[in-house]
């Protein structure tokens, strides 16, 4: 989407018709920023308003907070007041754009009278004009597809990427729940993830309605195979569902536990004990994920343990035949068997009788006494070798269970320990002599209890969803063992074992690709960052992450998570590298075509994060429009963005005599701000 | 970003992931990734059953009539 005119009549402060033309990397070679200059009150953010209400009807800005939209003004109130009473003047916001080769042209009008002194306004009507590439024009009036149009174009959903006031800028990075939830759905939307999953439930309903079908026309055991699937996957969508909600009430918990801690914090004499809980905390996480590996590590050696038990009886025995084997009676020396036919025969291997002579006699039947059967000698050695090979590992066994056990005690004490120093500052708060932080703490107490509960609720719904899909698997087994029955695979069943198939491959590509595209994600706005970052900023951040719910994380170099103690002003660089980094994920490398309106975003930022902002912006969105102050736009930041080569538009954002906008055109350039800004006498 | 009118309906790294499975289940996973953002469920079920069926007779037609490879 390309934005090539606004066209502003009687709207707000602009009163009469004001135009302003978007600089566009087609249409003015690399030219792509539009700047739109002007002091506080002067209309900024009315330009920005103008574009929202042109392409999506809505009257009221994030920022307007809780101003119910009936008591919101679109009309100029000067024009309403030199009209006469009763009779109706139009505000008109005409946005001229163009999307995959058709030109679209949106009008929409807000109508607006006097009656005696109180000004009533109205929704007007709504036209968009698209001009088709076989040359003819189709024209939309019906709002539901008109707004079902534009949303084709650019989705409403995504439209906080794409228009930005400054205060917006700022949720990316800190968020409350709902607000998460709501980037998390913009990214999902802008990556095509949506859509993939929208496929992935589509196939399921569709598989449950090829099984139903088939469990008609199938044996009794298949149909009962078939409906007990049914029952399971249900049963998974159900645990999957309540992991989704439990998730979400965990997100509000914590935001409510963050907004405690930060109300608490204001507390000059609790801000202390705040911070120690926090490192507390920290510390005590840290704990019990070593408390977790202790027990993975258990777990691990838990079928060895056995062996500890017989121990004793495993050494008595091998000492036994050991002490047997160095007197060298074990294996004889002579074979019984050998012995036993010198004796039946009474003839030696020598050939010379023995039973004749008594000493001879007496020495064969000793040696008799002292073999055992060849089958006895030889499970009596292969148990000796074995018994070698555990008694020797036995000492080993113990020493890694021992040592696991004293990590675990040790994790364990040191989490009591952090517990009970956590339970002394809830108490010390509680009891402060503020009134008003105690009930903080109590309303902080409860969502920490709300938060465990959740926790644990969470695990027993895991641990059931896991048994649905062990549960599960056996099923398919079984189900394709029935169909392999059935002596002709008819319709039915290839329909289901296809709408299977794919449902199997949508949730592999699925997975495969939102993990995919979250890592790519984070490589693109980490490069994003460092392009940005001043040498400061370098220095303690080196790693954006982006988490599974779209949330963002930032490293620094040791790799802790850095998120909480960056400056505002980094935060909102943050902001940007990731608006950066989704424009390009969202057009696999390409120029997204859409456009950046950024409304004072200079605010917290220094001058050379200002510079960097204005070198990389330009290359990664089709168009920026920059809405800025006589304090975040001047002359040295007009002297960047003319050495960038990008600059395009320049419009000035004047004030008449009676308090309107004018919107007033200058060449692009340091020299014509400059003398501009001198005439104006701005700083 | 997808566009209903000329962009291409299923993301690029989709169509690459769905490239390593067979003919059948790549037509018919990228004909469900588009009916079911734009027409619904039914439509996809719709065409699914038709791709089956035209399967089936395709399959009965090849046990019918067997290529001669004397």
């Amino acid at each position: 989407m390309i934005i090539r005119k606004i066209i502003l009549k009687d709207f707000r402060q602009f009163k009469g018709h004001q135009v302003i033309q978007v600089a566009a990397s087609d249409g003015d070679g690399d030219r792509n920023v539009t700047v739109i200059h002007g002091e506080n009150g002067r209309g900024k953010t009315g330009i920005y308003r103008a574009v929202v209400f042109g392409l999506f009807g809505e009257i009221t800005l994030n920022q307007d907070n809780d101003i119910p939209e009936a008591e919101m003004r679109l009309v100029n109130t000067e024009r309403v007041r030199e009209t006469p009473e009763r009779e109706a003047v139009e505000a008109i916001v005409e946005i001229e754009f163009d999307n995959a080769g058709r030109q679209y042209t949106i009008e929409r009008k807000r109508v607006a009278a006097r009656y005696q002194d109180k000004i009533v306004e109205d929704p007007g009507p709504s036209l968009l004009r698209i001009l088709l590439p076989d040359g003819n024009t189709r024209l939309v009036e019906d709002e539901k597809t008109l707004q079902e149009e534009i949303n084709s174009v650019l989705n409403p959903r995504v439209k906080e990427y794409y228009l930005f006031d400054g205060e917006r800028m700022d949720r990316l990075t800190r968020a409350g729940a709902t607000q998460r939830r709501e980037v998390a759905k913009g990214i999902r939307s802008l990556l095509d993830i949506d859509a993939l999953e929208h496929a992935k439930t589509a196939m399921e309903r569709v598989t449950e309605r090829f099984s139903a079908d088939l469990g008609k026309a199938s044996s009794v055991e298949y149909a009962r195979v078939l409906s007990e699937i049914e029952a399971t996957q249900k049963e998974i969508g159900r645990c999957k569902e309540r992991l989704q909600e439990i998730d979400a009430e965990l997100a509000l918990a914590d935001d409510e536990i963050t907004a405690v801690d930060k109300e608490l914090e204001a507390f000059q004499e609790i801000k202390e004990f705040v911070r120690r809980r926090n490192d507390l905390i920290k510390l005590r996480d840290q704990r019990a994920r070593d408390l977790s590996t202790c027990n993975l590590s258990l777990s691990n050696v838990v079928s060895r343990c056995g062996m500890l038990l017989v121990r004793p009886l495993a050494g008595k025995v091998y000492n036994t035949i050991e002490a047997v084997r160095r007197n060298g009676e074990l294996p004889a020396e002579i074979r019984r068997d050998l012995i036993e036919r010198v004796l039946q025969r009474d003839e030696c291997i020598c050939g010379r009788p023995v039973l004749g002579d008594e000493d001879v006699l007496a020495a064969v039947r000793s040696w008799l006494d002292r073999t055992t059967e060849e089958a006895i000698e030889d499970s009596a050695l292969r148990l000796w070798q074995h018994l070698a090979g555990i008694v020797s590992h036995l000492d080993d066994y113990e020493r890694e269970i021992e040592g696991n056990l004293q990590s675990f005690g040790s994790a364990s004490n040191d989490i009591a320990e952090y517990e009970r120093q956590l339970d002394e500052i809830a108490a010390a708060i509680g009891s402060s002599e503020r009134r008003d932080a105690g009930d903080l703490e109590a309303h902080r107490s409860n969502a920490m209890d709300k938060r465990l509960s959740l926790t644990a609720d969470r695990k027993i719904i895991e641990s059931k969803l896991q048994d649905f899909r062990a549960m599960l698997e056996q099923l398919q087994q079984k189900r394709e063992e029935e169909a392999a029955k059935q002596s002709k695979k008819d319709e039915y069943t290839s329909r289901v074992e296809m709408s299977r198939r794919m449902t199997d491959a949508l949730e592999r590509i699925s997975t495969r690709f939102t993990t995919e595209i979250r890592e790519r994600l984070a490589v693109l706005a980490s490069a994003a960052l460092e392009e940005m970052l001043d040498a400061a900023g370098k220095t303690n951040i080196c790693k954006v992450k982006v988490n599974d719910d779209y949330t963002l994380e930032v490293f620094n170099r040791f790799g802790d998570p850095w998120l909480a103690q960056i400056s505002a002003g980094q935060r909102q660089v943050l902001s940007i590298a990731f608006v950066a980094a989704l424009a390009e994920a969202a057009s696999n490398g390409r120029l997204l075509e859409m456009p950046l309106f950024m409304d004072t975003p200079f605010g917290r930022l220094g001058g050379t994060h200002r510079e960097n902002l204005m070198r990389l912006v330009p290359k990664k969105a089709a168009q920026w429009v920059l809405l800025a102050t006589d304090t975040e736009f001047r002359p040295e930041e007009a002297r960047m963005l003319e050495q960038t080569g990008r600059w395009g538009k320049l419009y000035f954002l004047e004030q008449d005599d009676q308090g309107n906008t004018v919107v007033e055109e200058r060449p692009p350039t340091l020299a014509a701000f400059q003398a501009f800004a001198k005439d104006r006498g701005l700083r | 970003m997808s566009n209903k009118n000329e962009a291409p309906a299923v993301n690029p790294l989709i169509i690459e992931y769905l490239s390593q499975y067979d003919d059948d289940i790549r037509d018919l996973c990228r004909i469900a990734i588009e009916l079911a953002n734009n027409q619904g469920i039914p439509a996809v079920a719709e065409q699914m059953s038709a791709h089956v069926k035209r399967r089936t007779r395709e399959g009965r037609s090849a046990n019918d009539n067997p290529k001669d490879h004397s």
